[in-house]
């Protein structure tokens, strides 16, 4: 194994291995951007073009004339997923901090009733929650999708992450703080939110993720399609005349893209992020 | 400090403390504690959204365990998509990780790619490769075509359907376990290796004998966490086969939403829903006695 | 300072989350604001249509305004296949909107739980012309001798057929064979067996209307199974019907035509009429609109062909109602009134097969297929033999149960007989 040509021979596997399951991953992709720049009678063509010709940019644009909502579902999806987002990290700093760095009483009881959230799937909460929220005639709203999710269970987890890392922080640091005469809030908002960045970082990408792509709850929620979000906008491309599959897919490229735009600018943070405190 | 100073900046301390938790405390009780113990209730209730509701004792578990071959079956599809997916994705994860953790030319690329789909929305993923096997438009059934190969019904066949579905997770989230088990992977100290090497070790030795070891803790950890996501899967199956064909997907989650939300049997869905909370609530015990084993482990 | 800014933005937070959903109203506040002369109203108008059905209310809204000043309707879309499902969440949650459609289906669920509303008012005024709505389409909103909502829809199903296809293989067409009484599932099978060309993926014939795998049973299989002179259920709706030689017969011949004459596509399979893949396509007469766009290719339509039991055609059924728990319902009933008036039905019958007699028969409804005489063989001379599909109170646990049953002839799982014998058994509990 330790001569060259075995080196090659190893290196021409792995590399082989690789492209196999990039091209495996990359299928979609290549399906999803050839179907949208198909004619909608060319969809279906048998046999199969690798390009379609002419490429209908149109259907972009048919996007929104098709569904002039489209927008809309997009704002809904961005806000949302960005107050959620927000508030996550604000609640969950606030509270993290809180039991790692302030001593207050049943500190560690309160610690673990708010752990034993995290064992709580919120797809057995959702049936309570949907009978509350339907009296209390917040069904139809966004309320739903923002805040469970920002004091829920996703919350929970950002508690847990964040008092991890401020305990990582020297207890030097807050005690000569609080010596200095600084309110708790102070020394949190001054000290320790500026050194938390990596952590937020982290939270803020599972958070958004989460938010951006979860299907189950505004299926149970939402009725009015002005209020959807983009994975429940998908389906009004669906009619009872069929599957307009051109803009479909059109609106798929449109709804992936800019994350994965931002993905591939700041992919190493990203993956570094997810590796460093992902799990440990 | 004097101690009056001092038990004043205690009290004040401790408003503070119970001021910054007590949003969160908050969400807590108002979505997952009281939900839980309501839905606990519910569950021996047969209420429904469209009639009057009344307590019904037991009755939702013994139809549970005794009368609904429907629950079982979903039981069954649900412990079946686990264990298709768990060593599919955590073998996958693993072994692209080893390949990757090379700086060879060219890994960037590939990591960057094998990662993607983690930030791509599993509805539009979902959709997607519902389309990729769709029966004669296809992707997949156009290619087999051209070989001159009649392409199956894929998302039409009982034994075809869910070896589909978990595929189409296990590339959606395999770039996830990939990152984390680099990471595993980086913080071994090359010094081990290198030891290993001159002692003559081979590649599959030093895998087994120091690699392996060092990375238990991630790839039990990982087991865990891809095992309890895997009991909850739910958006695949509503957009690629809706539980279809008969009953050949219908997991938990897809069968609590049918039965609360299509039929609006609040009473009986709660009854399945517990199903659920104590397999993950069994996973979470077992999570958090290992990890504590480990982190006393690696100490 | 900074403090403050803190509690400012996690303020300015809630605040934002909350004011960005709680948006709707239902016109409550306007009603509660006593003393004015005009009370203001905000009616909201629910419907599964696309863009287009919405943009046609919003320009007949906009003239009712101009009457009706103080009243304002909000147009909600909720996607078909969630719709009943959500407007009965809605409704229990009492914030339904106040004039909805209604498609078949669901009308029983709602009607027998007191959703909908007395709007019996509506025929009072000779102006509306009550009686020239075809009675028969009443039915299903009638209760008691009252009226509870107004159908606007009622198309029967019929083929559309590539008509260059046909002639390419020197065919007769099915309008042809229709007219010299032989149109039948054996002739549609012949033909498609002819016109079948797999090397470039052309199929015969396609039973499934678009999209429509997972509904297949009702929306496009009723019409199969009575014309083979079966049903899925008793008249009565107590009894599992399809267990007959009958119903076996209609399932064995759709079997067939998709996995032994292969003149059927496969499940799952997509392709739609206007590629010009399929020869001849079930479907309803709103399919019209995108067939207007074809323009590779001739294409017509037809009656259904006739089995054992006749042509079976069914009736396709939406209708609006306004629903019970409404604050404004004199004004939902006067706008369903305004919506279904002689005038307006001719508006709305460039999408919707007519429930008025003079606007069935009139020019301009004839005017909206391919020809005059195909309206009027296919559409106006089916209405009266056409049946509307039925429907029950538990209707959602039935169609899941026949969802699945259906599946295992996609799947090939078990024969026919069993298939039929099986869904007895799962389904009858369910009927009572």
């Amino acid at each position: 194994m330790n001569n060259k040509s075995g080196k090659a021979i190893s290196a021409v596997v792995r590399y082989l291995l690789l492209i196999a399951v990039s091209a495996v991953i990359l299928v979609p992709f290549y399906w999803m951007i050839t179907t949208s720049l198909k004619d909608q009678t060319k969809v279906f063509e048998f046999p199969m073009r690798i390009l379609p010709s002419p490429a209908v940019w149109g259907n972009y644009a048919e996007v929104f004339e098709a569904q002039p909502d489209f927008l809309l579902h997009y704002w809904n999806s961005f806000y949302i997923a960005v107050v959620v987002t927000v508030g996550t990290c604000l609640f969950a700093a606030i509270a993290g901090f809180a039991f790692a760095k302030i001593k207050f009483p049943l500190r560690s009881v309160w610690f673990l009733v708010l752990l034993s959230g995290m064992m709580i799937p919120a797809e057995v909460t959702t049936i309570p929650n949907f009978i509350w929220f339907s009296k209390l005639q917040l069904a139809d709203t966004h309320f739903p999708l923002i805040v469970p999710p920002m004091l829920g269970a996703g919350g929970i987890f950002g508690v847990f992450l964040l008092r991890q890392f401020f305990i990582t922080v020297p207890n030097e640091l807050d005690e000569a703080a609080e010596i200095d005469g600084c309110s708790p809030w102070t020394t949190f908002w001054r000290i320790m939110v500026p050194l938390a960045a990596p952590a937020f970082a982290t939270l803020s990408i599972f958070t958004f993720l989460n938010s951006w792509e979860d299907f189950l709850d505004p299926m149970i929620y939402i009725s009015s399609s002005d209020l959807f979000t983009l994975p429940i906008a998908m389906k009004l491309f669906t009619d009872t005349a069929g599957t307009a599959w051109h803009l479909l897919m059109a609106a798929s490229v449109m709804a992936t893209l800019p994350l994965l735009l931002v993905f591939f600018f700041a992919q190493r943070k990203f993956i570094d992020g997810i590796a460093t405190t992902g799990l440990k | 400090m004097s101690n009056a100073t001092s038990s004043k900046l205690r009290r004040r301390n401790a408003w503070y403390g119970y001021l910054f938790i007590s949003p969160m405390m908050l969400g807590f009780f108002l979505f997952l504690a009281a939900p839980i113990v309501y839905a606990f209730g519910l569950s021996f209730t047969d209420y429904s959204l469209l009639h009057p509701s009344s307590f019904v004792g037991g009755d939702n578990y013994a139809r549970l365990v005794s009368e609904d071959a429907q629950f079982w079956r979903t039981l069954g599809n649900t412990l079946y998509f686990s264990a298709g997916l768990i060593p599919l994705n955590l073998g996958l994860a693993l072994a692209l990780a080893l390949l990757l953790n090379q700086k060879l030319p060219g890994t960037g690329f590939f990591r960057t790619v094998i990662f993607t789909p983690v930030v791509t929305s599993i509805v539009v993923w979902a959709i997607v490769w519902k389309y990729v096997f769709a029966t004669d438009a296809g992707l997949l059934n156009q290619i087999l075509a051209s070989l001159g190969i009649e392409g199956p019904a894929w998302l039409y066949d009982t034994a075809l359907v869910m070896p589909v579905v978990i595929v189409v997770s296990v590339l959606k989230k395999v770039g996830m376990n990939m990152v984390i088990f680099l990471a595993a992977l980086q913080d071994v100290p090359k010094m081990y290796y290198e030891a290993a090497t001159i002692d003559g070790a081979s590649r599959w030795r030093q895998f087994r004998s120091i690699t392996l070891p060092m990375i238990t803790p991630s790839l039990f950890l990982t087991l865990v966490i891809t095992l309890i996501g895997s009991l909850k899967v739910f958006s695949q199956i509503a957009v690629m086969t809706d539980g279809g064909p008969g009953t050949s997907t219908y997991v938990l989650v897809y069968y609590i939403y049918q039965l609360a939300y299509k039929v609006f049997d609040f009473g009986y869905a709660s009854a399945v829903a517990f199903v659920l909370f104590f397999l993950v609530l069994l996973l979470t015990v077992v999570q958090w006695n290992l990890r504590t084993r480990w982190v006393h482990h690696e100490q | 300072m900074k403090k403050g800014l803190g509690i400012g933005l996690a303020t300015v937070l809630m605040a934002g989350s909350l004011a960005g959903c709680g948006s709707e109203s239902n016109g409550k506040e306007s009603s509660s604001g006593s003393g004015a002369a005009t009370k203001e109203v905000k009616l909201k108008f629910s419907i599964w249509g696309n863009d287009t059905h919405k943009q046609m209310y919003e320009t007949m809204i906009e003239s009712y305004r101009k009457d009706h000043p103080n009243v304002s309707v909000e147009i909600m879309t909720i996607p078909s296949a969630d719709y009943q499902q959500k407007l009965s969440v809605l409704m229990a949650s009492k914030t339904a909107p106040d004039v909805v459609w209604l498609m078949e289906r669901s009308i029983p669920q709602f009607l027998e739980a007191g959703q909908l509303a007395d709007i019996s008012s509506i025929k009072d005024d000779p102006d509306y012309k009550f009686d020239d709505l075809i009675p028969s389409t009443l039915d299903l909103l009638t209760k008691d001798g009252k009226t509870y909502g107004i159908p606007f829809s009622t198309p029967p199903n019929m083929i559309y057929y590539n008509k260059t296809l046909f002639e390419e293989k020197g065919l007769k067409t099915p309008t042809e064979l229709y007219a010299e009484g032989k149109w039948t599932y054996d002739e549609m099978a012949k033909a498609a067996a002819v016109l079948t060309d797999r090397s470039k993926g052309v199929y015969g014939v396609n039973l499934i209307r678009p999209n429509g795998w997972t509904t297949s049973w009702t929306e496009s299989l009723q019409t199969l199974v009575w014309a083979f002179g079966g049903d899925y259920f008793s008249a009565d709706g107590k009894q599992f019907a399809l267990n007959t030689k009958e119903g076996i017969d209609a399932l064995q011949f759709y079997s067939d035509a998709m996995f032994k004459s292969e003149i059927h596509p496969k499940p799952g399979d997509q392709t739609t009429f206007e590629t010009g893949k399929i020869a001849m396509q079930q479907d309803l007469f709103s399919y019209m609109g995108k067939a207007k766009a074809i323009t590779d290719f001739k294409w017509d339509i037809a009656p259904m062909p006739s089995g054992a039991g006749g042509q079976g055609t069914t009736l396709g059924y939406a209708g609006y109602a306004v629903t019970k728990d409404s604050e404004h319902a004199a004004e939902a009933t006067d706008f369903v009134k305004y919506l279904t008036n002689p005038e307006n039905m001719a508006v709305t019958s460039q999408f919707f097969v007519p429930s008025r007699k003079s606007v069935l028969e009139s020019q301009e409804f004839l005017n909206q297929g391919p020809s005059p005489e195909s309206v009027k063989t296919a559409v106006l001379d089916q209405m009266a033999s056409a049946r509307v599909r039925p429907a029950f109170q538990n209707f959602q646990q039935i169609d899941e149960k026949m969802k699945i049953g259906f599946d295992s002839i996609y799947t090939k799982s078990k024969p026919i007989a069993d298939i039929a014998k099986d869904l007895e058994k799962e389904v009858s509990p369910l009927l009572n």
